[in-house]
């Protein structure tokens, strides 16, 4: 398991100096590294997780999503828990409650590759709705506008197959490639869709559909969701940027290193981290500026981990808000069954989309919004553990009959909806369960906004009215109810211009610890609408530019 | 009690039910019983030395082979085999003997002592129909739902567990041999393809 990327690389001594310490080489985290380096800075990646290849990558669903292959074992990392505020939190067992790749490449190895830009209205909401009472919804410190050159920066340095559909927002490049064929499952989500009068398009991927910068296109093993592709055609950090970065010659990633602290010096400045390696034992690297890029679980732990008698509620937390605001996005799911096979357990997971209902409507009676898509359920483990439909036996003959007769012929519509902020879903440090390195597990509390379970439940009205539309002869949906479980770890360090209310402002710069930069999912001020990589990607790309120019004016 | 002991089933059983999400939970929580609330230890590393007890020749790890005859009639009856493809063939048992030493050994004494109750009655040694009847009676408690969930993770997970054998997720599942496909995958995308290239406009 040792990439031969890393036997090649450049490396730096402890006592060597440098720019930027990078924590996390995940989406955010490869991209800082890429463009800092590319930038002609010396930068340090350190990664908790090992640093795979193409080739350690295997289809295991037990391995994966039951015993955290890539996302950690429980019994080493445990995460703990609750619902509400009072309750005592639990150990969870698998998945955990913040499901999150380590490794090199993050969680950009085992998403989806669902890649949606968010629109204009999505970064001033606030001001176009009003205030909600009792939530944290707040305008972004940055327009549409502002992003839109790393949206299209990002679309293309990463590799996105997909083509323009009726509610785009303004983009200055095309798709750099064409979609992914389309699976039975988008063929009868486009028919029900459009017999109902909406506007179904292919789904913007970050997989590639042709070869793209030396990489091959996809060859629709059907194991994409929560795994690592065996052929880099998935558009992770692992196949994309952290290459470039450690070509540059000034980029070393170090993995199997699980940073423990921020350290301050007495003028309140970052002056490095301090990390364990694989064998536990303790290191110190320094650097002119440190930069987090650990994820909405993580970066919040660190932070917290961080306090000292100066900053005694966590580094950079004079806000109070580090940890707070955590967002999910709404999931939900609604199934059906076909006369013919559509064979979902070939390609990738999803390849359409609507977006008719992308927009809060007071029409609706609650705020919300959000996307839909066609889908395959999950891969064969998970289907027979519940993905038969309702009042099929759930073991026995029939049931061992009635796997390889259903399996080929159903499908999922999936809807994702918006979370709005709150200040009781958060990530604190549990007062007494502790990881395999003495850290505190980290503990989150989580109830979705009445808002958000009501924007949930009418996409699962519209899911199964798609799917009845496109004749399925047995319809189904989970049923609604508060989330335990995140894939989206959203808004725990948000961005914003007011110190009291915000974490980092709008160049990710801590508002307290002028060289401390945080750009990663916790950046996000609100939820967008159910895929937020390409938006946490194309902050990288502009938070790198602007690090790059303090760092150059004599401003670290 | 320290929240990182090993679980105690009456609390698992009785906390309130995992709510659903994306694409896992809701399968976990159909998975059946308090399995998903049951608490993974922090500390659960059993020494997997091999024992003497064998199952059709195959040395088992945690169960003697009692046990184990109990449990491949269990397993048996879960998944059963049609087209000589099931959990037994697939080596359900292993994965379990296995995993019960090792990643789920917080979880073992449970299993050990609903096994023990079907040993009791001579499950292994009764008539189909009858292990039908018994199964039936106890689908509700979390032994059973946590016995099929290990038997579906058993049939189903990569042969390095133990289990998975004989090819058994695509000839259970009728799957094209992958690793990789090429379009059209389906029936109805199929279709698509034959209407566009017939000069048919949709
Ligand atoms: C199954 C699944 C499917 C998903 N599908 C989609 C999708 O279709 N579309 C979409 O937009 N999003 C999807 N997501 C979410 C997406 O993966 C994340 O939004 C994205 O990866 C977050 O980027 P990040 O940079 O914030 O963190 P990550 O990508 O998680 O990277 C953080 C990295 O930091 C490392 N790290 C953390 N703490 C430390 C430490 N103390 N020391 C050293 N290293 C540390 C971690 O190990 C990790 O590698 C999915 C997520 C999952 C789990
Ligand atoms: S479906 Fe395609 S992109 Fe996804 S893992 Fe398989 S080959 Fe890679």
């Amino acid at each position: 398991m040792r990439s031969s990327l890393a036997e090649s690389q450049r490396t730096f001594e402890e006592s060597d100096e440098i720019d930027f310490v990078i924590v996390g080489s995940g989406a955010a985290g490869g991209v800082l590294a890429a463009e800092l380096a590319g930038a002609g800075f010396d930068v340090v990646v350190l990664e908790q997780g090992p640093w795979r290849t193409a080739r350690d990558f295997d289809h295991d669903e037990v391995g994966h999503w039951i015993m955290g292959d890539l996302t950690g074992d429980p019994r080493q990392d445990p995460q703990t828990f609750r619902s509400d505020p009072s309750d005592e939190a639990q150990i969870a067992s698998a998945p955990p409650p913040l499901i999150y790749a380590r490794g090199v490449g993050g969680s950009s190895v085992h998403f989806t590759a669902n890649y949606w830009r968010l629109r204009p209205l999505d970064f001033r909401e606030r001001s176009l709705l009003g205030e909600i009472p009792g939530t944290g919804f707040a305008d972004w410190p940055l327009t549409y506008e502002e992003l839109e050159p790393y949206y299209s920066k990002a679309e293309w340095e990463i590799g996105v197959s997909g083509a323009p559909g009726p509610f785009d927002p303004p983009r200055s490049r095309p798709y750099p490639m064409p979609p992914l064929p389309v699976k039975s499952s988008g063929v009868l989500f486009e028919q029900g869709a459009r017999a109902l009068g909406w506007h179904p398009q292919p789904a913007p991927m970050a997989i590639l559909s042709e070869e793209y910068d030396g990489r091959p296109p996809c060859m629709h093993c059907g194991y994409c969701m929560g795994f690592g592709c065996e052929v880099d055609a998935k558009s992770s950090t692992l196949a994309s940027m952290i290459p470039r970065a450690v070509a540059t010659g000034r980029c070393e990633v170090r993995p199997d290193s699980t940073v423990i602290r921020v350290e301050v010096d007495g003028a309140g400045r970052a002056t490095g981290v301090i990390y364990l390696d694989a064998d536990g034992r303790e290191h110190r690297r320094t650097a002119r500026a440190v930069v987090l890029a650990a994820n909405g679980a993580e970066t919040p732990r660190l932070l917290l981990m961080s306090e000292s008698s100066r900053f005694p509620d966590g580094l950079a937390n004079g806000s109070g808000l580090v940890g707070k605001y955590l967002m999910f996005n709404g999931q939900t799911a609604s199934h059906g069954v076909f006369e013919h096979p559509l064979n979902e357990y070939k390609s990738v997971q999803v390849t359409r989309i609507l977006l008719d209902f992308y927009e809060s409507d007071p029409a609706r009676g609650f705020y919300g919004g959000g996307g839909m898509d066609a889908r395959m359920f999950n891969g064969p483990l998970f289907f027979a553990l519940g993905g038969l439909p309702p009042g099929v036996p759930t073991w026995g003959e029939e049931f061992r009959r009635a796997l390889p007769d259903y399996f080929s012929r159903t499908m999922e519509v999936a809807g994702h909806t918006t979370s709005l902020p709150l200040e009781t879903n958060r990530v604190t440090l549990d007062p007494e369960i502790t990881d395999r390195w003495g850290r505190p597990a980290i503990r989150t509390t989580y109830r979705d906004h009445p808002d958000d379970l009501a924007m949930m439940q009418f996409f699962v009205d519209r899911g199964e009215e798609i799917l009845d539309a496109a004749g399925a002869s047995q319809v189904w949906s989970d049923p609604v109810g508060p989330q335990t479980i995140g894939a989206h770890l959203l808004g725990t360090c948000r961005m914003g211009d007011d110190p009291e209310a915000s974490v980092v402002d709008r160049h990710h710069r801590s508002h307290e610890v002028r060289n401390l930069f945080i750009c990663d999912g916790s950046s996000m001020v609100t939820s967008g609408r159910g895929q937020p990589t390409l938006t946490i990607q194309a902050l990288a790309f502009r938070a790198a530019e602007h690090m790059a120019g303090f760092a150059s004016t004599g401003e670290l | 009690m320290d929240r990182s002991l090993a679980p105690d089933v009456s609390v698992a059983s009785s906390a309130p039910p995992p709510s659903r999400r994306e694409f896992l939970t809701r399968s976990m929580r159909l998975a059946g019983g308090g399995w998903l609330s049951l608490h993974l230890p922090l500390l659960a590393s059993l020494s997997a030395c091999a024992r003497e007890d064998a199952l059709n020749g195959e040395p088992l790890r945690f169960f003697n082979a009692d046990e184990g005859r109990t449990l491949e009639a269990l397993v048996t009856r879960l998944i059963p085999s049609v087209d000589g493809i099931g959990a037994r063939e697939a080596g359900a048992v292993h994965f379990i003997d296995r995993g019960l030493a090792d990643f789920f050994a917080a979880d073992a004494p449970f299993f050990r002592a609903g096994l023990a109750e079907l040993m009791e009655i001579g499950f292994a040694d009764l008539p189909e129909a009858e292990q039908i009847r018994h199964l039936q009676g106890i689908e509700e408690k979390p032994f059973f739902g946590f016995a099929r969930a290990l038997t579906i993770f058993g049939t189903f997970s990569d042969p390095r567990h133990g289990g998975g054998r004989g090819d058994a997720i695509h000839r259970i599942y009728g799957m094209d041999p992958g690793p990789g496909f090429m379009p059209p995958f389906g029936w109805y995308d199929a279709q698509q393809i034959a209407a566009a290239s017939s000069g048919e406009v949709r």
